[in-house]
């Protein structure tokens, strides 16, 4: 019998093989249940493909932006928030990727890998964000049937209040459902503020003030001359106007072409390239661990003429507008700032609270300094350019853009800033796709947006 | 009314699984211990050498005797062969010495000519070496079917009632007022039906294995209360018929030499159920391996002859030895799996074929030709695969399921949905949604328990499996004979490969084959088959008692008889 049980440990061969298999298994699970769970064909979540079981999404007042009532998705009340908030909360068939419905899917569904989808109350779990409904409306009736997109957020605790995207769709609406499917809207299902790079325009040239004040001890001493325009590499740089000789203070203000393409040529391209790294270009920005496009600069082994280009935010350059508006509120924070995010709390329906917070991180962009003289700049450029009586109660600064995106095509509308305002500290990006000149259209859906925030938004 | 019921049954819900899972732990824990808590083998004689002062003890029914290493009783000198003789231990006729191939043996002086049976104080001269047979009275006397565990299994018992009953009232509050009379019955009267055989077996012996034979079935069950109220009985029932067989089965087992001659009988039934299989069979879900009797009964054939299967295919240790006789067993087994791939039931012929393979393993030691048929049989696999249209079709998902998630992965992705819903303690009995998917109750029951009584209950399915199959592997040693030994492992081997394909194959770690998980999948034939291939592993470890008469009174005669080959 002792070679029978020689023989026998092939038992315990093939009891290690389905061990094995099982352990496998289990790297499955760990790695991939939560997209088992959350595949559109789970009944216990979804119903027809359609979240059937999520808590409420509200918003920083507790407005809520969409709940379940009786196994159905419904969202706001208001047409006009619905279509507002329709990117940040998401829709119901998950096409918007980067919709907190989609994102955040198994927290408002809660699922998780112990549990499953058992929860005793069988409701979800709630998400509270920090937006503000009111001020998203405002901002989505501005941007009107454009394309475009609107960011606001607190830079000194992060809190985005206002994400909007145009075009957008009203979810509850099935006419307008279908038209979304069917490819009425270009581009309905995504973010732009998360998801689109943009040429920045002039608003480029806060940075190419940067990497000045920073190279140029003398730099407020410095002019360089404007006729119009300048020739560099015997290619003519046209300006807006007639500017003569500027300094960095009035070409700031009135956007002068001819002094900032020359500016950066003698900043030089290893400096501005540094400059755009600090200001987050070619890096990777999140929000809530939602990640966004890459903005993109690049001028290496370039022209003299390319460099004058990209210093005025034309050439290659691309900005995303959550990594532009993270560099706006560092440069009003003194140089770095607290990441933005929009996920306030997820609470259980026992109330026990499922998301911490301790982990976003903040950014850091240029030296306090640099940022001091930048903001006086960008002030300057709201008196004496844009306005301050646009902007009644409150104290912004702010640089437009007209962005050139090819011939026989209008200018994409830029406008970009912050307020200094002790209790409303506010940094802002506003974009209108083909908008115009940025200081009237983007300028003006800017000051919207921020009076509408100073009557509802209370921090 | 309705509310308050469906409050208790969230609560009861709430505390149930997690007490579920900690019991099935705990009552596999104590199982296990119990099972591989080491026997000490017991001295039935000894063979006292002559002009020497060596004694070899014989302590199982059957020992190689040899210069080999791996004899049971190791002689090592160049007059003996490598495997010289079996001795072989029998209650009615007592101990007989079995000579392999040519080997010279003598006893008492005349030379044996196959085998002869010898007593108490006879003379076995084997190569020149002299031994004497000598009773051991101390050992013997009282050793006689003594329980080695005599603390019996009531804790096993009562852990696994209380898992049955906790498990029933979530099914029980699933239904609330609904709940079919039936159903309560079928557990009622499991509970109750366990415990007295309990009762009759005094909770001794290795009664762990009926008790893991249970906890599978109560999952069974609870899959079919859950999926298919009305088969709740029906499965019951099965149970009922599948105990009573491994009753039966093992007693008859403890007669080996009854066993070793049944073996014929069931072979000439099982080709002739096959060939009426092949006749009258009814086509379900592409696979003709239905028979129907009269209006009420069907059953398959495939799954009922697994048991014969093995039946057929183990052997002596003597007929190990001494014919080596594995191409009838070859020839049968190409029979039962020939006939399987006419019933278009591959799944089942795989099974029996990686039977086949451990059967020959266990029987020759050899591992060269089990590679070599294993080689051609992938090879005819992958033929047949990419020949048949059916098959094919079934191919083609596999690993590409999420992509095909509406056809052909629709029910392996159904299968993971379940089983990431479920999480690690369930949803509750009668909770789950896959019970809408095709065959959720049998091809993918693995994915109905996860998703009702979670990953950690499922994987207690598993881990039962493994203490069978290890149980085998530690008794090997001890066991009477070695066809206890081939038929345990081919049967444990069988239970794993079966559990295996059914696992990964609605997971998408192997392709979807269509095949059951022993107990648990819904389904009567496979019931009463799973017990029936309990009964070998019951076996391995059943004591079969060893008495050898301190003096003889039958005379000293030597009867010497021409083996049968
Ligand atoms: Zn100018």
């Amino acid at each position: 019998m002792k070679q029978m049980s020689l023989r026998a440990i092939v038992m315990l061969i093939i009891s290690g093989v389905f061990l094995a298999g099982l352990i496998v298994f289990c790297c499955f699970y760990v790695t991939d249940a939560s997209d088992w769970a959350l595949y559109p064909a789970n009944t216990h979540l979804f119903n027809d493909g359609q979240i059937s079981r999520a808590g409420k999404i509200t918003d920083r007042n507790g407005t809520v932006l969409a709940q379940t009532v009786n196994g159905e998705r419904i969202y706001n009340d208001s047409r006009s928030i619905r279509k507002a908030t329709l990117h940040a909360v998401g829709d119901l068939d998950g096409f918007i990727k980067t919709g907190l419905q989609s994102q955040y899917l198994g927290a408002l569904c809660d699922y998780n890998l112990i549990d499953g989808v058992y929860q005793l109350q069988n409701t979800g779990n709630d998400l509270q964000t920090t937006l503000d409904a009111d001020v998203c409306a405002t901002a989505l009736e501005g941007l009107g049937n454009d394309a475009g997109t609107v960011g606001v957020y607190n830079y000194k605790t992060g809190e985005v209040i206002c994400m909007v995207s145009t075009p957008t769709y009203d979810v509850e609406d099935a006419d307008d459902v279908q038209k979304a499917k069917d490819g009425a809207y270009a581009g309905v299902y995504i973010n732009r503020f998360l998801s689109a790079t943009y040429t920045p325009g002039s608003t480029f040239k806060i940075i190419t003030a940067a990497a000045g004040i920073d190279t140029f001890s003398d730099i407020y001493e410095r002019e360089y001359v404007c006729q119009g325009g300048v020739e560099i590499d015997g290619e003519w740089v046209s300006c807006m106007g007639y500017h003569g000789t500027q300094t960095l203070t009035e070409a700031f203000a009135h956007s002068c072409n001819a002094y900032f393409s020359q500016l950066a040529v003698d900043v030089g391209q290893q400096k501005l390239d540094e400059f755009a790294q600090k200001a987050g270009f070619n890096q990777s920005f999140a929000m809530d661990g939602i990640s966004a496009a890459t903005s993109f600069f690049d001028i290496s082994a370039t022209r003299d003429i390319d460099l004058a280009w990209a210093g005025m935010g034309q050439f290659t350059n691309m900005m995303n507008p959550l990594q532009y508006i993270t560099m706006l509120g560092g440069i009003a924070n003194g140089g770095s700032t607290p990441n933005p995010y929009m996920v306030e709390s997820i609470t259980s329906p026992m109330g026990i609270p499922l998301h911490i917070n301790l982990f976003r991180g903040s950014t850091t962009v240029f030296d306090s300094k640099i940022c001091a003289e930048v903001t006086e700049l960008m002030r300057n450029a709201v008196k004496n350019n844009y306005g301050t009586w646009r902007f009644p109660g409150l104290d912004v600064c702010a640089k437009s853009g007209t962005a050139e995106v090819g011939e026989d095509q209008t200018p994409h509308s830029v406008f970009v800033g912050f307020t200094t305002d002790e209790d409303l500290p506010l940094a802002f990006v506003v974009l209108v796709e083909h908008g115009g000149a940025g200081s009237s259209r983007a300028c003006n859906i800017a000051a919207s947006v921020l009076q509408s925030a100073r009557e509802h938004v209370v921090f | 009314m309705d509310q308050l019921l469906t409050q208790i049954q969230n609560y009861y819900l709430f505390a149930a699984r997690f007490l579920i899972p900690l019991i099935c732990i705990y009552l596999l824990l104590s199982c296990a211990r119990r099972l591989f808590a080491s026997g000490k083998n017991q001295t039935i004689a000894r063979l006292v050498m002559q002009d020497s002062a060596v004694d070899f003890d014989i302590t199982s029914q059957e020992s190689a005797i040899g210069r080999s290493a791996i004899c049971d009783i190791r002689l090592n000198l160049p007059s003996v062969s490598r495997r010289h003789a079996v001795l072989t231990y029998n209650e009615k006729f007592g101990f007989k010495i079995s000579a392999v191939g040519n080997a010279e043996i003598r006893v008492n002086d005349i030379p044996v000519d196959g085998y002869a049976y010898i007593q108490n104080g006879d003379v076995v001269e084997l190569g020149g070496v002299k031994f004497c047979l000598t009773a051991v009275q101390d050992i013997t006397s009282g050793s006689h079917s003594a329980p080695r565990r005599s603390k019996g299994a009531v804790f096993e018992a009562v852990m696994l009632t209380l898992f049955q009953l906790l498990a029933f009232f979530e099914i029980a509050l699933h239904y609330q007022t609904e709940l079919p009379v039936s159903v309560a019955a079928a557990f009622g009267l499991l509970i109750i039906g366990e415990w007295i055989y309990f009762a009759i077996r005094r909770f001794r012996g290795n009664i762990q294995i009926e008790i893991l034979g249970l906890f599978l079935t109560t999952f069974g069950m609870l899959v079919a209360a859950s999926a298919a109220p009305s088969s709740t009985m029906k499965l019951l029932l099965c149970a009922v018929i599948g105990v009573g067989l491994l009753s039966g089965f093992c007693f008859i087992f403890r007669d080996i030499e009854l066993t070793m001659k049944l073996r014929y009988f069931v072979a000439g039934a099982t080709i002739l159920l096959l060939v009426v299989n092949l006749i009258f069979g009814e086509n379900l879900n592409g696979a003709r391996n239905w028979i129907r009797l009269g209006s009420v009964i069907s059953f398959q054939p495939s799954e009922l002859i697994k048991f014969a299967f093995i039946f057929v295919g183990a052997a002596t240790l003597e007929r190990l030895l001494t014919a080596k006789n594995i191409v009838l067993f070859l020839g049968f087994s190409c029979c039962c799996i020939g006939a399987l791939f006419l019933m278009r039931d591959f799944g089942t012929a795989s099974i029996y074929f990686v039977t086949m393979l451990i059967i020959c393993y266990m029987r020759s030691g050899d591992i060269r030709p089990i590679l070599v048929i294993l080689a051609v049989a992938v090879v005819g696999a992958v033929v047949i695969i990419n020949v048949m249209p059916y098959v094919t079709n079934r191919f083609e998902a596999y690993r590409h399921v999420w992509e095909m998630a509406a056809d052909q992965g629709y029910q392996q992705t159904r299968t993971m949905i379940a089983i990431a819903s479920g999480g690690l303690f369930g949803l509750g009995g009668g909770n789950g949604n896959l019970y809408k998917v095709a065959a959720a109750d049998t091809d993918l029951v693995f994915g109905f328990v996860c998703e009702e009584w979670g990953m950690i209950a499922a994987f207690c399915i598993c881990a039962s499996f493994i203490i069978l199959a290890i149980y085998a592997f530690k008794c090997t040693r001890r066991t009477g004979s070695a066809y206890y030994a081939i038929a345990a492992c081919a049967a444990a081997g069988l239970f794993i490969f079966q559990a295996s394909l059914n696992i990964f194959g609605s997971t998408d770690l192997l392709p979807l084959t269509g095949v059951t998980i022993p107990f648990v999948s819904n389904g009567g034939s496979s019931m009463i088959a799973s017990w029936a291939l309990l009964s070998f592993i019951k076996a391995i470890g059943q004591q079969t008692g060893p008495t050898l008469p301190a003096s003889s009174p039958a005379g000293r005669g030597v009867t010497s008889r021409r083996a049968r080959i």
